[in-house]
């Protein structure tokens, strides 16, 4: 599906994966409700009865996934309606992963791409991997001109201070 | 989504409701631009009351009214946001260009659960 593998750095502890789904999408501007829906409902239905994210922390996620999906419409696509962004959501134990991949155009600068820029035309804000940085523990973003560009985002679960901790997964 | 709008004191203002994406944002722009050519009035009064979502689609909409209105020597308030939709106007810098109504303290927004 993707041409670029994601480097998750402390994924070891993320634990067992309990679900996963995958979801593939025309990059229409109407779709990125459908995204953010998507990853709403899997965090509302809970994996296990005690994998749990406040309402405030999932709107949080949900501002994260609207900037990832959008800048995979506006800037991978160019909003052409023929083409697929493929989001995938994986729950595990203790994190939570949402990738947004496209096929599209690329991001020749990352680092530049990742500053914030409030000059870039003035009804685009630049701001969204600002908010993709703010509101997820990581950010991965892997990507070349022409390749496309794949976008992980980390959000690590809470953890309840008197649990004992866990044995790792493997 | 739905947006409205209303002149008092020489100020419009622009209610609109639900979430504030890539989608709604070209066509609120479109309104809002309509709205501010139409009217005398010299402020601009966003109305988030009925926001419940807003990214960054949403934000550069606001922007660029901004820098119309002050352009024309008018101010710039935002109103109603609830908290997670000002956690982004904080983040977004926004507070140093306009006025931000806080949301209200007794509104739960980090406690409960889904």
């Amino acid at each position: 599906m993707l041409n670029f593998q994601a480097e998750i750095a402390g994924k070891a502890a993320f634990g067992a994966e309990l679900n996963f789904a995958e979801l593939k999408f025309a990059a229409r501007a109407e779709n990125v409700a459908l995204a953010r829906s998507l990853v709403a409902a899997l965090i509302a239905a809970r994996p296990e009865a005690n994998w749990d994210i406040t309402v405030a922390v999932l709107e949080e996620i949900k501002v994260a996934v609207s900037e990832a999906v959008s800048n995979a419409v506006i800037h991978g696509y160019a909003e052409d309606p023929t083409r697929l962004v493929t989001l995938s959501v994986r729950q595990y134990q203790f994190a939570l992963l949402v990738q947004v991949a496209d096929e599209g155009v690329g991001i020749a600068d990352i680092a530049k791409a990742r500053e914030p820029d409030f000059t870039t035309g003035q009804e685009h804000l630049g701001l969204g991997f600002a908010f993709m940085e703010s509101f997820m523990d990581e950010l991965d973003i892997r990507s070349a001109p022409g390749r496309g560009t794949l976008v992980s985002l980390v959000r690590l679960l809470p953890q309840p201070e008197e649990a004992a901790p866990r044995a790792e997964q493997l | 989504m739905s947006f409205s709008f209303q002149i008092h004191n020489n100020t419009v203002w622009a209610a609109i409701s639900g979430e504030v994406d890539m989608r709604v944002a070209p066509l609120w722009r479109s309104a809002l631009d309509r709205e501010l050519a139409a009217s005398l009035a010299r402020n601009l009064t966003f109305d988030f009351s009925e926001v419940s979502f807003v990214d960054s689609s949403g934000l550069g909409v606001v922007l660029g009214r901004y820098k119309k209105v002050v352009s024309r020597g008018g101010r710039v308030r935002i109103v109603g946001a609830n908290r997670q939709v000002y956690k982004i106007l904080e983040l977004s810098g926004f507070a140093k260009l306009m006025e931000i109504e806080p949301p209200e303290q007794n509104v739960a927004g980090g406690v409960e659960k889904c």
